[in-house]
């Protein structure tokens, strides 16, 4: 591959994921099974990104391995709703032809977990925060959090630095998180960041936090990815490296910390404040999945939505749960595939004071500018529907 | 003035030295157009990067700052070299991208030895890397 016998896309990148390697002491690489990449909103990448993916494409650059991407800047059937304007349009098209001619399949979704199937125990390299710490936390594949750009690289070839969480040993936890005993019923988006702020880097070990399903998880590791650079977390009764591990870290001595009802006052002060007056509530960061779809719309089926009220998932959720999407759409709810919140230009859309359950996206919106405020997805519905 | 480095992107180039305590984040903190440091008060904020052997401890942000890198380099307006404490992916891929030459885990304390202006020649080589430093001309043979 080094050599420049497999192409010259092939050869350069080679180059970078070995180099990437020496640097952070791999001793070789490892094949992988999957990748999915980040970075794909024309807002974010601009023509330095452009101009990046037209390079790999001239070099006739192929994904070796089954790849997905994250949302773009906007819905492909909703554009000219979102205030789109001809430009942005076609240079977010180019950026997706480009991936597209390399291979990649265009979910538009930073849930790749909830698209495609991977396996505990899978190598894959994955470059969204939120799916990297699911992939971990969750399924148990192993992925350390890349970067878009060294993402590319590792599909073409189909091999990442055989390093860090790929690695069982560095798979073990080196921290105890304690949530101290708070009597009201906390977000668990809020723990996610406090915990992300707090701990920062690592393998954290949540032993006496409950979810109540596995969409809280998501929104917990989704704020965990935005406040720290940890990739994995493991949960009591969730995460499959636990099971495994489970006589190695018994013998672990572990650091505690423990995270207060001022640890989670502090975190709150970080991204959210109260707002009165909002132009809308926005939920799906990260993309929701089906069965939230159907749980909002299970609520909303026999109310009325008396406020604007904006949903963001994949375009595959959209099209496989049609119906609901109609009947929510004829109660006013507004919902876009192919994108989000934090990627799009929701300022176009009228939105400036919004009310999100998302800590991820309360901190990526609050740094955009936005004035935003956190609560729970269950409040969110009620103060929606009047209640 | 002579310190040994890491060699991560070869190359020998000599230039003004600029030097930045604080970490970069190229994506969002530096403009692409002109190489100008954007991020709010950042120690090199106001100031360009353009053609300067650009001295900082470590790459910070959005992993799409290697593009930016990638953009600096295409409009005239990227470092000649870049020296770190310590390289991580943003940097290695952007320089890698561009050929700009990299060096990293200086022997001795840089921020201590080199001051802005000062000349510095970087001479990346496959096995061995080292930062000469000079207030006036080079005298020393290579």
């Amino acid at each position: 591959m080094l050599s420049g016998n497999m192409g010259e896309a092939v050869q350069l990148a080679a180059r970078i994921v070995v180099k990437i390697g020496d640097v952070l002491g791999a001793e070789r690489l490892v094949t992988i099974e999957d990748a999915h990449i980040s970075g794909i909103s024309f807002k974010n990448i601009g023509d330095s990104g452009l101009e990046f993916l037209m390079m790999l494409v001239e070099k006739n650059a192929k994904f070796k391995v089954p790849t997905t991407i994250n949302p773009a800047g906007f819905d492909f059937k909703k554009w000219s709703k979102m205030k789109i304007d001809s430009y942005f349009l076609e240079k977010q098209k180019r950026v997706i032809d480009c991936l597209v001619k390399m291979g990649a399949k265009p979910i538009l979704s930073c849930t790749p977990y909830e698209v495609k199937r991977i396996k505990y125990g899978q190598h894959i390299a994955w470059s969204e925060s939120n799916a990297v710490l699911y992939a971990n936390s969750v399924i148990g594949a192993r992925t350390n959090r890349e970067g878009g750009p060294l993402a590319i690289f590792e599909a073409i070839i189909g091999r990442a630095p055989y390093t860090g969480l790929h690695l069982n040993e560095n798979r073990l936890p080196n921290v105890l998180v304690q949530i101290s005993d708070i009597k009201e019923k906390v977000s668990p988006a809020l723990v996610g960041y406090a915990l992300g702020m707090i701990v920062k880097k690592g393998v954290p070990y949540v032993k006496n936090f409950y979810f109540k399903d596995l969409n809280e998880v998501k929104l917990f590791l989704a704020a965990v990815g935005a406040s720290s650079s940890i990739g994995l977390v493991l949960l009591e009764g969730i995460s499959p490296d636990l099971l495994r591990n489970r006589r190695r870290i018994r013998k672990i001595k572990l650091n505690k910390v423990e995270i207060t009802k001022d640890d989670l006052e502090n975190a709150y002060s970080k991204i959210s404040r109260e707002l009165t007056n909002v132009d809308a509530f926005l939920l799906g960061c990260p993309h929701l999945s089906a069965e939230e779809l159907e749980k909002i719309h299970g609520f909303l089926r026999k109310r009325n939505v008396e406020k604007r009220l904006i949903l963001f998932t994949s375009r595959q959720v959209i099209e496989e749960n049609s119906k609901i999407v109609e009947e929510l759409e004829n109660k006013g709810v507004e919902i876009y595939g192919d994108t989000c919140m934090v990627v799009s230009d929701i300022r176009k859309m009228g939105i400036k004071r919004l009310i999100l359950d998302s800590a991820k996206a309360a901190y990526y919106l609050t740094a955009q500018g936005y004035e935003v405020s956190l609560l729970d997805r269950e409040e969110i519905l009620r103060i929606i529907s009047g209640e | 003035m002579k310190i040994k480095a890491r060699t991560i992107v070869e190359g020998q180039v000599e230039g003004k030295a600029l030097i930045s305590k604080d970490p970069i984040s190229f994506y969002g903190g530096v403009d692409p157009e002109t190489g100008i440091v954007r991020e709010k008060g950042h120690s090199l904020e106001g100031v360009s990067i353009a053609n300067k052997i650009l001295i900082f401890p470590y790459g910070k942000g959005s992993t799409v700052g290697s593009y930016v890198i990638l953009a600096l380099a295409k409009n005239n307006v990227a470092p000649k070299a870049i020296i770190n404490l310590e390289s991580e992916p943003i940097i290695i891929i952007g320089c890698i991208l561009t050929g700009i030459p990299l060096v990293d885990r200086p022997e001795k304390n840089i921020f201590d030895i080199v001051k802005d202006d000062d000349n510095v020649k970087v001479i990346a080589r496959k096995d061995s890397a080292y930062i000469l430093v000079s207030r006036d001309k080079f005298r020393e043979k290579l």
